[in-house]
């Protein structure tokens, strides 16, 4: 594993929400290190600080203390315009709710993303690698969740990002279509070499993973490294 | 009591009504002031024109105002009585009216005056005066009491001298007092398009004095009648016709015809159409505003209404729970806006008080207005707000409990999808504006709206800067008019040719007559103008210069209307003076005009009709400014001279009152329309981003910049505001031909113009205001927290 080149290196990572007696610890000073082209998987209850890191990697959120650095670049020193610059360039982001722009078809959707893109991938061939190359003219509203989520990923993976964020991509689909998602993820990633961290309840989902993050209280609890990654459709949801 | 308050309070559903009160206080403050807006506007309109009814009538009754004037040359006092017997004539009284020239210290130029008797020794029972300061002329003395403005005007005090030309005579007139008639409540000089107290003199004299000043003793020249309330008045001005015909009666005419009731009414006309049509356009937006307000609240909180209704709330229960919310609103608006019509209303009456001369003129709308004003608003909020809830009200518990259903576009097609030269974002603008055509299209309209009031606004100075222009570049292209006391041989032309600086001279005869058509006449003067005139022109349609017809008469279009003539008809003229000629005269044109119903011939033939010689009644002149003083002081001292007019002063004193009265309801209106397009603008913008705020997180994830999501989001209010630009100069222009059509009488037509510059002032004040609106919005899509934004369910 370590002689994968470094993605992010995480240490120190804490986060507080509110102040006083309302003072939320998010995060209690997290140590991690991400290699490139790795799957991660991160478990833990609810409010266990892993959608918390996930949302700072991300760049969609600051940390209250310690560093992240990204590529060897200190991400907790960017300023917001360099923040959405680097999310543009490097991130995809896929969410529980799919969060499609429902004025527009799934090919434009993926098109949203490719235009502002340096080197996307065309929105047909992304939508194609997640199986949905038949849908491409429907809105939102005229797919099913799991098409939804499809589209999502493909709107994520279109620009062949260097991480790829997934926070319960299969939070609201049923097993079997969850598991048509996560073979797309898996597909794609594999495919572009995307570095992927995955936040999920579903200890089903771990043997994916190279490796698996438990998070409880803000901290990494436990971690556990699989020997290999196992295939969507022989796991169990 | 305070316990039950305090309870009350404390209720959940209130508790909830404040903190909605509280969470979104930029738009409740954004509808507050529109309906704000509407209300001002009301009570400022309905208000004034109620104030200034009430004070008429009262100012009328109080000081007996006639209700019959009739002119004539020279009648003898006896006459009177004969007056007086006919049937409906309550009280009559005869007096004599002359025109004068005054030499005023304070004026280079001639000013013109219209001196009245009254009787000696006593107050006049008809068309009294209200005395502000001093008492009425002393019997046989050659004292005046002056006109209020003009003594203002000329820093005139009882005791002081005037020197007057009175009938070719000089005299030293002395100031015995000040006073208001409420026959003069609006006066302006013959000739003249609006009232200039430096250049205009009314005043009153002793009967006797005037008599022998004008050689009228044991006569009148103008009778008064005050009719009983049974009186007929066709019927009694026909009779007094007959009665004057033998001394040179020149029509009487009815207190609708005086000029300053014409005005008055018509003014009144004015304000109550803008008080008609201005505020339902406020509240007409304000309960648009507030449909979108409560419909996205409502959308919002559609599982707690369900919550609610599984509960055990009854829907009327839940709709009363946003009539509240509706209600504070309204109730902010409604306070606000009494507060600033009130305050407006003072202005409007201190404006109409310099203008009109009231004794005094107080803003009192009477309580009934602000009923009106906060019903009419209710009843928008109330509109605005059933149409917002009844949707939701009406879904079953369970069904509201539910999440809606996401946003369904394929209901409108595949709108631009093979537009490849579009980016997705103005794909997302198109679609959004025709999945929600309703709301899209009452923005538009909104806006518009704001900048239609502007329009409007703009094109009452636009109309009277044409109406000037026309009047004082294309027609009027004299420096002097000069009008003689008594019509003069044309020698008189020779000689004011004469005087140096006087450039070149053009005569004019004027004569009064009564023109008919069918059963419809007028009282009516002629004015006979030259062929090839250069000084004085009559203009066609489309501003060239026409002569009047060799033979026949060339009527205004405003008169032919009034009559009912067209041309090739042939009218019956009366001539009133003179000869008092009769005759056929066929219409050979018909030229526009502005002011009046003016009627003219060929002056050589009209002095061949009315068959006394060659004589002229006036002459127009151009003349080298260089030498004004010189003329004027010629003028002043020739007896032929009554009057003289100059063009410039006119000009001057025209734009002056125009910018003092206009430009306080402009700056009004455009402040009103500004505020209807911010709250539209900034509603729809907040709206937009509260119902959008998902999707601009969304973007900013995906790595849109703050600008580019604000292309996407405001660029939708961007392309309404680009659409409503065209409506709203539409709807301006239509507002306006309304307005004018509404103000224009038989005494002065509006044109309805609007100039490009004020098309584009109002273009410039929407944009300014949909910029201010958008740079806030931008604002809170700068600080939108993504994580809670992408956390949130729809």
């Amino acid at each position: 594993m370590l002689t994968r080149a470094i993605c992010f290196d995480v240490s120190g990572l804490t986060k507080v929400y509110g102040m006083g007696t309302a003072e939320v610890r998010a995060l209690r000073g997290v140590d991690v290190t991400i290699g490139e082209g790795e799957l991660i998987v991160l478990l833990g209850p609810s409010g266990s600080g892993k959608s918390t890191l996930l949302n700072i990697l991300g760049g969609l959120d600051s940390p209250t203390d310690g560093t992240v650095f990204f590529h060897g670049e200190n991400m907790t020193a960017m300023t917001d315009r360099q923040l959405t610059r680097f999310r543009r360039e490097n991130i995809g982001f896929v969410f529980q709710n799919y969060n499609l722009m429902p004025g527009l078809t799934a090919r434009e959707n993926v098109e949203l993303v490719t235009e502002i893109a340096t080197d996307p991938l065309p929105a047909d061939e992304a939508l194609d690698l997640v199986g949905l190359g038949e849908r491409v003219n429907h809105f939102p509203s005229e797919l099913s969740g799991g098409e939804q989520q499809r589209v999502a990923i493909a709107r994520a993976i279109a620009k062949r990002p260097a991480v790829l964020f997934c926070d319960e991509p299969t939070g609201a689909l049923d097993s079997k279509t969850s598991i048509k998602v996560l073979g797309a993820l898996n597909r794609v990633t594999k495919e572009m070499g995307t570095t992927m961290l995955m936040v999920t309840h579903h200890q089903g989902i771990a043997p994916l993973a190279d490796r698996v993050l438990h998070f409880r209280d803000g901290r990494i609890e436990k971690e556990i490294v699989n020997s290999e990654r196992a295939a969507p459709e022989d796991i169990r949801l | 009591m305070i316990r039950f308050a305090a309870m009350q309070m404390f209720r959940p559903l209130n508790r909830k009504l404040l903190r909605d009160i509280i969470g979104m206080w930029g738009q409740v403050i954004a509808v507050s002031l529109v309906v704000a807006c509407g209300v001002a506007v009301f009570v400022m309109m309905n208000g004034t024109l109620a104030s200034l009814q009430n004070t008429l009538a009262a100012y009328y009754d109080r000081y007996a105002m006639a209700d019959v004037w009739a002119p004539a040359r020279r009648a003898p006092l006896q006459t009177l009585d004969t007056l007086s017997k006919i049937e409906g004539v309550r009280s009559v009284e005869g007096r004599i009216s002359a025109a004068g020239v005054l030499d005023m210290p304070l004026e280079a130029e001639p000013v013109k005056a219209r001196i009245i008797s009254v009787p000696d020794g006593k107050a006049p029972a008809i068309n009294r005066l209200y005395m502000k300061a001093g008492q009425l002329p002393a019997r046989g003395l050659e004292q005046v009491v002056v006109a209020d403005d003009f003594a203002e005007a000329h820093r005139l005090r009882i005791g002081d001298k005037v020197s007057a030309t009175l009938y070719g005579v000089r005299r030293e007139l002395t100031v015995s007092g000040i006073a208001l008639a409420p026959e003069f409540i609006y006066s302006i000089a013959p000739g003249e398009m609006i009232p200039n107290a430096r250049r205009y003199a009314i005043m009153w004299m002793g009967y006797e004095a005037l008599a022998h000043a004008y050689n009228m003793d044991g006569a009148f020249n103008e009778a008064v009648l005050l009719l009983g309330p049974t009186a007929r008045v066709p019927d009694v001005l026909g009779r007094v016709d007959t009665i004057l015909d033998s001394f040179g009666g020149v029509g009487a005419y009815h207190r609708d015809d005086q000029l300053s009731d014409e005005f008055l009414q018509s003014e009144f006309t004015t304000l109550g159409t803008l008080g008609g049509m201005l505020p339902p356009i406020f509240l007409g937006v304000a309960a648009f505003l507030l449909n979108m307000v409560i419909t996205r609240i409502v959308e919002h909180e559609r599982e707690q209404i369900g919550l609610m209704k599984a509960f055990g709330y009854t829907s009327n229960a839940i709709v009363w729970h946003y009539l509240r919310f509706a209600g504070v609103i309204v109730g902010l608006g409604v306070l606000a806006g009494c507060y600033m019509g009130y305050s407006m209303g003072g202005g409007m009456a201190s404006i109409y008080q310099d203008f009109y001369k009231f004794p005094e003129l107080k803003f009192a709308p009477g309580s009934l207005i602000y009923v009106k004003a906060a019903g009419f608003a209710v009843l928008a909020a109330v509109l605005g707000v059933l149409l917002a809830v009844r949707k939701t009200i009406s879904l079953q518990p369970a069904v509201a409990m539910a999440p809606p259903a996401p946003t369904d576009y394929s209901k409108i097609g595949r709108i631009a999808a093979n537009a490849r030269w579009m980016d997705q974002g103005l794909r997302l603008i198109v679609r959004h504006i025709v999945r929600w055509p309703g709301r899209s299209a009452f923005t538009c309209l909104g806006v518009a709206m704001g900048m239609a009031i502007m329009i409007g606004a703009q094109s009452s100075r636009d109309a009277m800067n044409r109406m000037i222009d026309m009047q004082f570049e294309l027609v009027s292209r004299q420096d002097l008019t000069v009008v003689f006391t008594e019509k003069q041989n044309p020698a008189v032309l020779h000689e004011l040719a004469a005087i140096r600086g006087v450039l070149a001279s053009e005569p004019f005869l004027a004569a009064s007559a009564t023109i008919s058509y069918g059963h419809k006449s007028r009282h009516q003067g002629i004015t006979g103008v030259m062929q090839n005139a250069q000084l004085n022109v009559l203009l066609d349609q489309t501003d060239r210069v026409v002569n009047p017809a060799p033979r026949g008469i060339t009527l205004s279009a405003s008169l032919a209307d009034a009559i009912g003539a067209d041309l090739g008809d042939t009218v019956h003229v009366r001539f009133r003076e003179g000869e008092r000629k009769e005759v056929s005269q066929l219409v050979q044109k018909i030229v526009p005009t502005y002011l009046g119903t003016p009627a003219y011939m060929d002056v050589s033939a009209m002095q061949e009709i009315m068959q006394e010689g060659d004589r002229i009644s006036g002459a127009y002149l151009m003349v080298d400014t260089r030498w004004l003083d010189e003329i004027y002081s010629l003028l002043k001292d020739m007896p032929a001279v009554a009057a003289v007019s100059t063009n410039q002063t006119s000009r001057h004193s025209m734009k002056e009152t125009m910018d003092e009265t206009m430009g306080t309801m402009t700056f009004f209106n455009s402040v009103f329309a500004s505020l209807i397009a911010i709250g539209v603008v900034f509603s729809g913008a907040r709206i937009s981003f509260y119902e959008r705020q998902r999707e601009i997180a969304s973007l900013r994830v995906l790595g849109f910049t703050v600008a580019e999501v604000n292309a996407v989001l405001l660029g939708e209010l961007a392309v309404l505001t680009f659409l409503a630009l065209p409506l709203g100069a539409f709807i301006g222009y239509q507002l306006a031909l309304t307005i004018n059509t509404e103000m224009s009488s038989e005494l002065f037509r509006v044109p309805t113009v609007v100039s490009n510059w004020s098309f584009a002032y109002a273009a410039s004040m929407i944009l300014i205001a949909s910029i201010l609106s958008a740079a806030v919005i931008a604002q809170q899509v700068k600080k939108l927290d993504l994580v809670i934004a992408l956390k949130t369910r729809e």
